[in-house]
């Protein structure tokens, strides 16, 4: 708000002494690109409150005159506002009849030309001449700002990737850009992602085309998906973003992996082969039809059959299905190479038995 | 001390299972309670000897311990086992052993006990016979005991309803977890410039913290995806509820899922209880371990057997399973008789008893049988389950080797069924979104999603496919965007659409849709922007073609137009400034404002191959409000290529997007931008594995036929990952070498930060001649058991005078560990340089608490120390915290 008064008061200075009552400040470099963007001007009255009647005129130095605007009356208060929100939608629009009218009419932004956009606002009731004032633009259209890496859909092995992205084309003095970066839940796509979630970067001020991971932030983890996109701005004005890209961290960090929870199979099925490699943990899936209760079960190394593995973790079965995961590697029994065998009692009475190769995870 | 042992467990199975209880107070009583307890069933109750030394009222308590631990181990439905498992079992070892009593025993005695509670009266009439007196204390002491032991076995449910119970689907289920997310940074860059919000929001400075409930509900087989945060919407008046984002929508495809035709069904009932077999192989398996365990009790063997060989054949229990209880009894008593018509003729000197005695074994025969089948179809239908249904596709299946053939009455079995109503109407429903979300608008050229606060819905039949729906559009919209006030990116609108696709006949897989917008005022932070009236419309034809072998190909067509108020005469204002050559052209029109597109997918799974290319045009007056962003005029072509060597050892993927953005009506003027990525991976081992990517990026401007590049990037990257063994201990190591060179030859702001301070310039500089940079980044982990000790380095170095990004050095050291089970840790330290901008040094934390799994927390911690004073200190913050809280609520199936 601050930054606000100050640009206006600046905008009164300069203005002041070319036009005494009433003026008009608009910044073609942000504002002047699409028929929608010539509302967003200032309007300074030094002096009493009038009824007035603001008319834009859009011309191009090849085409000519690009369009015409005309705003109902509207009442002009002391001081700097905007046009009234129903000024403007009650305002007609009337296009020239030629290729930049026609093709502008239809698609709403303006072309690459040379224009210059005349604002020319009326006060009714008062003999002043109206106020014209005509600001100028070598306009040219953005090229889309196209994110680079990582690439949409990628699976990065990074837990801390360097962002690249296009930079905006062409450049406008004062434009930033600004990054955000989140996470993707379940049931989200990155789209609502973006705007759901409390973002893990959301960076302003950026000048290059570029952001190493901000070293303060936390890394990214395994198997997460995240939601990335850059927006140039100016001042608080977005002028435009990129599409929102999403990429999946496929870490190398072994601390940071969370196992995915799939690949149980069910105790009497495993049976049948009677041949698994456990690679660091045992998974089975058994179905308990009977109240919760703990898990009977012994495993025996068949190196040495007389001795059985100590400290083995207490296994609880609720009532239904259940998966049961053994982290092997982390009770430290296990000896890599070795075969051993798994006694079960499983709750319906039924004692089942697998042997197993083990193998350290990696 | 044995001794006692045995004789109370002895006394103890007396005393549930027969008129056992005889304690010094009935001695007396002991010879004519034995004749009716013989009379009435069994007799070898009365083999035991040691009942007198026991004293009752010790006897009952021990009884109902028992029965207790009975009770627990019954449950598992076979008594054999339970004893196996007790402590009882040495003890009835020994019992065995001396040949006293044997298991099966044990479980007849529990039957008669029942049998004997179910007829009090019969009880009551031998006890008044006698003393009664004395017969009516034991009789309700014994009375209580075996209510106490009736009440336990009622308890226990049989098997196979306990197995049809798993099948059940839980009426209400839910998976819901709620996060706070909380989160402190040093010089925050979030700066809300409204102030109404900035109260709300970021108190105190710097401090941000967001509210997501998110999860999933399933009510009577209606599933549901929801979404609420607090992540601010600034579309909205921030005192409005509204501020809230909030979506729910119809989860189809879980619903598909849930619901399940009989086929389905059927292989549920057959995988999960019937242990494999079909319906009439699972009761033959029953009623055979039911009548081997007879056989053990000395019944006739012969009779048995005959009985367990019709038995045996599973089309004679088909059509058993198909009567009713009483020409079941028939048909069973009849089976039992001709069986055993030859075996009587063969004894024709048996003694009369000895007949009664087979005629009674075969009654009790043929009551197992009825009983057990009776049980079975009991459960079945209690379950919800038609028997004669099952029957039906048990022989379908059979006569087809396990396929379902092509009958009528086969088809309706893979048809799936809705349970009420609203399922019906919902079955019907392919897609329910409500509130702010995420969606891809029919008919949109983009393949983009929208987010729109709104509805939308889909509907399918078997003919045609209706997506309809209606949302306001506001780039502006959350939290992220706080520190804007406008966006000439988009513009806030209000957008309706429908579209159908026809399935089936001439015009099969053909998709019509209308979009159309219209402008709408928005309020972002409390400051007005004014919008002019617009209607925007597009028409969209697409064709999906299912090419089978050469994949799927999809052609969209696209008109659009826009209507303005212009009612007004503007009189003389009329455009005297016309220029020559400028001419309206209005047949070119209905071209410039089209679109056209055209996408095709294929995967060849044999080859391991699999594409995605598109070409698109769109027009330079089109624009499309289901797209992002002003003037949709683009030439765009592109796609990507997958490819897998080797048993999949090499993948090669290639990926390429070429647009053309015409910027001009009057000339050819347009931006170029070509992006391409190759990227192959190679794994020599389990141990060792190579990745190279190559991406490049120009832009070029292409002015009177002249082509002027404008910025190009090219990055070399290889990526290597190995693991090896340092002593006993496995150990990662991760590398990325690249390099990336960079030129900007025309004014964007891509500047580089070293040249001089952004207040001066506001942020543009002169053309750069580019920048070069190598970048490695190497990462190495040691694994301590659970524990891991891990280095991570990331260095860059700029290789030219001009600097993107400075030299910096970024590395941390980390040891993280366990604590507790429920504890994860994290500590290490942090070191940053980066060429005189900044310099700082920390240490950074991490906990994570798993509280069951309900509840956990996860916290970290960044703090450093500023060594130089940074040049751009919100670049470079001091510190960072973060708190995360997530409660997971699950109901238990």
């Amino acid at each position: 708000m601050k930054r606000y008064l100050s640009l206006s008061i600046l905008y009164i200075t300069i203005s002041a002494p070319i036009l005494a009552q009433v003026s008009v400040q608009f910044i073609p470099e942000i504002n002047g690109r699409n028929v929608n963007g010539l509302f967003n001007c200032q309007l300074i009255n030094a002096e009493l409150p009038h009824q007035a009647v603001l008319t834009i005129r859009v011309s191009e130095r090849n085409a000519g005159t690009v369009c015409l605007i005309k705003t109902p009356e509207f009442n002009l208060p002391t001081g700097v506002i905007t046009v009234p929100i129903n000024a403007a939608r009650g305002a007609n629009i009337e296009f020239a009849n030629n290729d930049s009218g026609r093709l502008t009419s239809l698609n709403n932004a303006f072309p690459a030309g040379d224009y210059e956009y005349c604002y020319n606002l009326d006060i009714l009731g008062a003999d002043n001449t109206p106020t014209d004032q005509c600001f100028s633009y070598n306009l040219a259209p953005f090229a889309d700002l196209n994110l680079i890496e990582p690439y949409d859909q990628e699976k990065i092995n990074n837990n801390r990737p360097l962002l690249t992205w296009q930079p905006l084309i062409p450049g406008v003095p004062g434009a930033y850009y600004q990054l955000v970066l989140t996470e993707i839940k379940k049931n989200q796509n990155a789209t609502e992602a973006i705007n759901y979630n409390l973002t893990i970067i959301n960076q302003l001020n950026i000048v290059s085309p570029i952001l190493p991971f901000p070293s303060i932030v936390r890394e990214l983890e395994h198997s997460k998906k995240y939601a990335w996109q850059v927006t140039a701005y100016k001042n608080q004005t977005i002028l435009t973003r990129s599409e929102i890209w999403e990429f999946t961290v496929n870490s190398p960090l072994p601390a940071n992996k969370v196992i995915e929870d799939t690949g149980y199979r069910n105790i009497e099925d495993m049976l049948g082969g009677n041949y698994y490699i456990a690679n660091g943990e045992l998974r089975f899936a058994v179905i308990n039809s009977y109240e919760d209760q703990n898990l009977n079960y012994s495993i025996t190394p068949l190196s040495n059959v007389k001795t059985k593995i100590r400290k083995l973790p207490k296994l609880k079965l609720v009532s239904g299905s259940n998966m049961i995961k053994m982290d092997l590697y982390a009770i430290g029994s296990f000896t890599n190479g070795d075969s051993y065998l798994l006694e079960v009692n499983l709750p319906n009475g039924n004692v089942k038995s697998l042997r197993f190769l083990y193998y350290d995870n990696q | 001390m044995k001794l006692f042992i045995n004789s109370f467990f002895i006394s103890l199975f007396l005393l549930i299972h027969c008129f056992g209880i005889k304690a010094q107070t009935v001695n007396s009583d002991i010879d004519s309670l034995k004749n009716k307890i013989h009379f009435i069933q069994d007799k070898n109750v009365l083999k035991f000897p040691h009942y007198k030394k026991v004293n009752v009222n010790k006897l009952k308590s021990k009884t109902n311990k028992f029965i207790d631990s009975l009770n627990f181990d019954t449950k598992i439905g076979n008594i054999k086992k339970v004893f196996i498992q007790t402590s009882a079992l040495n003890k009835l070892d020994t019992l065995k052993r001396k040949k006293i009593v044997d298991s099966t025993f044990i479980l007849s005695k529990i039957n008669s006990v029942q049998k004997i509670i179910k007829h009090p009266l019969r009880f009551n009439q031998l006890s008044a016979s006698n003393k009664k007196e004395n017969y009516l204390t034991i009789f309700n002491k014994k009375k209580e005991t075996l209510n106490f032991a009736n009440n336990k076995a009622k308890q226990i449910k049989n098997p196979l309803s306990q197995k049809l119970n798993t099948l059940k689907k839980a009426k209400l289920s839910f998976n819901f977890t709620i996060e706070s997310q909380n989160r402190y940074q040093s010089s925050q860059t979030i700066s809300i410039i409204n102030n109404n919000l900035q109260q709300n929001i970021t108190q105190p400075k710097g401090f941000v913290s967001a509210i997501n409930f998110i999860g999933n509900l399933n009510a009577f087989g209606i599933p549901l995806n929801f979404n609420y945060s607090t992540n601010k919407s600034l579309a909205y008046n921030p005192l409005s509820l509204n501020n809230n984002l909030f979506k729910f929508d119809f989860d189809a495809t879980q619903f598909n899922g849930l619901l399940s035709n009989d086929l389905e069904q059927y292989y549920d009932l057959r995988k999960q209880v019937f242990e494999g077999a079909d319906l009439s192989g699972y009761t033959s398996s029953q009623l055979s371990t039911k009548l081997k365990k007879m056989q053990t009790e000395e019944m006739d063997k012969l009779s048995i057997n005959n009985l367990q060989k019709y038995l045996g054949n599973i089309d004679n229990l088909d059509e058993l399973l198909r009567l009713d209880e009483k020409p079941l009894r028939e048909k069973l008593l009849s089976e039992v008789k001709i069986k055993t018509a030859d075996v009587d003729n063969q004894i024709k000197n048996e003694t009369t008893h000895q007949r009664q005695k087979n005629s009674l074994q075969n009654n009790a025969q043929v009551d197992t049988v009825l009983n057990t089948i009776r049980q079975i179809k009991q459960e079945l239908a209690e379950n919800g389950y038609d028997i004669e249904k099952i029957l039906q596709m048990q022989k379908e299946l059979n006569k087809n080797n396990g396929n379902l053939g092509n009958s009528e009455t086969a088809k309706t079995y893979v048809v799936k069924k809705t349970k009420n109503g609203i399922q019906g109407i919902l079955s019907k429903i392919s897609a329910l979104k409500i509130g702010s979300f995420g969606n891809k608008i029919p008919g949109n050229m983009q393949n983009r999603d929208l987010f729109i606060s709104g509805t939308s819905v889909s509907f399918k039949t078997s003919e045609m496919a209706l997506t309809a729906g209606y949302g306001g559009l506001n780039d502006i919209g959350s939290l992220k965007d706080a520190s804007f006030q406008s966006s000439v990116f988009n513009t806030p609108k209000n957008i309706t659409y429908i579209s159908a696709e026809k399935k089936g006949g001439i015009f099969n897989n053909v998709k019509l849709s209308v979009v159309s917008s219209f402008n709408k005022e928005s309020n972002n932070n409390a400051f007005a922007l004014p919008t002019i009236s617009a209607n925007n419309m597009a028409f969209t034809a697409s064709k999906a073609l299912n090419l089978a072998y050469i994949g799927r190909l999809n052609i969209d067509v696209s008109k659009s137009s826009t209507l303005y108020k212009n009612d007004y005469n503007f009189g003389n204002d009329v455009f005297l400034n016309r220029q020559t050559g400028q001419q309206n052209n209005s047949n070119s029109d209905l071209f410039e404002a089209l679109s056209f597109g055209i996408n095709h997918r294929l995967e060849i799974k044999k080859i391991n191959f699999s594409d995605n290319v598109y070409f698109n045009y769109s027009g330079m007056g089109y624009q499309n409000p289901a797209n992002n962003g002003f003037s949709n005029a683009r030439m765009r072509v592109g796609g990507n290529i997958r490819k897998l060597f080797y048993k999949n050892k090499l993948s090669i993927t290639a990926r390429t997007d070429l647009k053309n953005i015409p910027i001009s009506f009057t000339s050819n003027d347009k931006w170029q931008n070509l992006q391409f990525q190759f990227d192959t991976k190679y794994t020599f081992s389990k141990k060792f594995s190579m990745d190279v990517k190559y991406t490049s990026n120009t832009s070029n401007k292409q002015i009177n036929n002249q082509t002027t590049p404008i910025y190009g990037l090219q990055k070399i990257q290889v990526d290597g990952n190995a693991n090896y063994k340092i002593g006993k201990h496995y150990s990662i190591s991760h590398f990325t070498l690249g390099t990336q060179s960079y030129t900007n030859t025309y004014s964007t702001n891509a500047n580089p930060i070293s040249q001089t301070s952004l207040t001066t310039t506001g942020g543009v500089l002169p053309p750069s001649n580019g920048s070069n940079m190598l970048m490695l980044n190497y990462i190495h982990s040691l694994l301590l058991r659970t524990n891991t000790l891990t280095a991570t380095v990331f260095y860059n170095r700029e290789l030219s005078p001009t600097k993107l990004i400075g030299n910096m050095l970024n590395a941390d050291f980390a040891y993280q560990y366990k604590l507790f089970e429920a504890l994860n840790l994290s500590t290490g330290f942090t070191y940053l340089d980066n060429n005189n901008i900044a310099r700082q040094a920390g240490i950074r934390q991490t906990v994570q608490v798993f509280a069951g799994s309900n509840f956990d927390v996860d916290t970290f911690l960044d703090v450093r120390k500023n060594l130089i004073t940074p040049i751009y200190p919100d670049l470079y913050a001091t510190a960072r915290a973060e708190v995360m809280l997530r409660y997971h609520i699950k109901n238990k199936k």
